[in-house]
């Protein structure tokens, strides 16, 4: 009966790992890396939790539907807004440290 | 007092620390990375209440939920391009090195 709090609980410590990335990494490139792949996983642990708690096969498609969405959705826009945060021009931190070799 | 109920407090808690960087956070870039993790962890709180309440017609909404917020992020994302985004994404295409030599652009909100 304890397989889908371990689950939980390392759910939470991805999503812990994404909200100190956010908090304490320098730059919007590594925040975004953080982010995207904490967040991703976490999630997928919640939903793997659930899914041992959850009765009713209806229901576990369902999870499992919301499940594929936020994989499918959370890479995509983690790449646009890499792609919008580099032609924005937002990328300082990476110019300061790759011009002290010159 | 349940499980699910500590899970979603807790969680619950570390969107307040996503909350803090989407305040302080230098650029646009920043907020949208944080709404953006906010946005996931209450799809998550949602999924949990629904096993919480076992109510499982909750699962619909994280359902719809996930879609606007994904559509909502790309109108943001649109607004937030460059007029020139197309001829800026050529040069950069061209010469990857001139990376290091923009430094002209930043946007300081």
């Amino acid at each position: 009966m304890s397989i889908p709090y371990i689950l939980f609980f390392l759910g939470i410590f991805f999503f812990a790992l994404t909200s100190f990335g956010l908090l304490r990494m320098p730059d919007a490139y590594c925040r975004l890396h953080a982010a995207s792949i904490g967040d991703t996983l976490g999630f997928g642990f919640i939903v793997l939790g659930l899914l041992f708690l959850v009765s009713g096969i209806a229901n576990c498609v369902k999870l499992l539907m919301v499940l594929g969405i936020i994989w499918t959705i959370n890479p995509t826009t983690s790449h646009y807004v890499g792609k919008v945060a580099l032609l924005r021009g937002n990328w300082v931190v990476l110019t300061l440290r790759g011009s002290k070799e010159k | 007092m349940n499980v699910a109920s500590i899970v979603i407090v807790l969680i619950g808690l570390l969107a307040l620390l996503d909350f803090i960087r989407a305040v302080l956070g230098p650029t646009a870039v920043d907020r949208l990375v944080a709404s953006s993790a906010i946005s996931t962890k209450g799809i998550a709180i949602i999924l949990l209440l629904a096993y919480a309440n076992n109510n499982m017609s909750y699962i619909d909404v994280a359902l719809v939920l996930a879609l606007c917020g994904f559509v909502g992020l790309l109108a943001l994302l649109r607004s937030l391009l460059p007029v020139d985004a197309d001829a800026l994404t050529e040069e950069l295409l061209d010469r990857p090195a001139a990376l290091v030599h923009f430094v002209g652009g930043e946007d300081e909100q």
